[in-house]
């Protein structure tokens, strides 16, 4: 029997963290969620999610810091890296890339579309799926 | 190929635009890291449009070019000159050179030409 995926969300804003796991639900998706990036860095190894969406403002620290920490830590590697954020100046996004991030996706207008394209294109909702 | 325009004034067309080049780019198959790019790419032409507040947008042309030597993405556009304040320039130009594989940009006549390609 195929496992579902998991997403672990290292998000701040219980709120946000609410309406993520509400939309991920539609696509029996599991989320984990960690408040800051410490506690995301151990649920990342502890459970080797599927994927990883991060928040950039994040306390203690930043999401770009988490970034580079998962990309060097032999046990994150390969666990696919989606900033999901308010930075959205072309400098923070190549930021991001820089830090290792696979994709990057600011909270606009569009992110909840932007999000799940970026699921299909990972493999982990089906290709027919709608927003 | 495929080719289209994204009409830019405000925030929103910035928004829609980055939203419409991830699409094509996940038709493409192509690395997911491409739209960071393509949309940093966006985001920088609309530093130097949005905050000149026109009464009318200026259309940034998109070309896929999917095979061949120089599969990416061809952006361009044509900026009024009075909206490129010389700090801004120096600013998206630098935000530009970072996330692009070539970068032209000339002045001529009250317009500032920018074409921009992305390689993939």
């Amino acid at each position: 029997m195929d496992s579902r995926p998991t997403v672990l969300l290292i998000e701040d804003s219980p709120t946000q963290a609410k309406e993520f796991a509400a939309h991920m639900s539609r696509f029996d998706i599991d989320v984990l969620v960690a408040t800051d990036g410490p506690q995301g860095l151990r649920l990342a190894k502890e459970m080797t999610p599927s994927l990883i969406v991060l928040d950039v403002n994040l306390p203690s620290m930043n999401g770009f810091q988490v970034c580079r920490r998962l990309k060097r830590d032999e046990a994150t590697v390969a666990i696919p890296v989606i900033m999901l954020t308010s930075a959205d100046r072309s400098d923070d996004m190549m930021a991001g890339l820089e830090a290792g991030a696979d994709d990057y996706i600011p909270k606009d207008d569009f992110a909840v579309d932007s999000l799940l394209t970026a699921l299909r294109t990972m493999g982990l909702i089906p290709q027919d799926s709608s927003s | 190929m495929f080719s289209t325009v994204i009409p830019v004034q405000g925030t929103f067309d910035i928004a829609k635009g980055r939203n419409l080049l991830r699409s094509h780019i996940a038709e493409q198959h192509w690395p997911t890291t491409t739209n960071v790019r393509a949309a940093a790419l966006l985001t920088a032409l609309g530093d130097l449009i949005v905050p000149a507040c026109l009464d009318f947008s200026v259309p940034i042309h998109v070309e896929f070019a999917p095979d061949g030597a120089h599969r990416g993405i061809h952006v361009s556009c044509e900026v009024p000159e009075y909206c490129a304040t010389d700090a801004r320039m120096v600013q998206v130009q630098e935000a530009l050179r970072q996330v692009t594989d070539h970068l032209l940009v000339d002045v001529e006549g009250g317009t500032v030409y920018i074409t921009a390609y992305l390689h993939v």
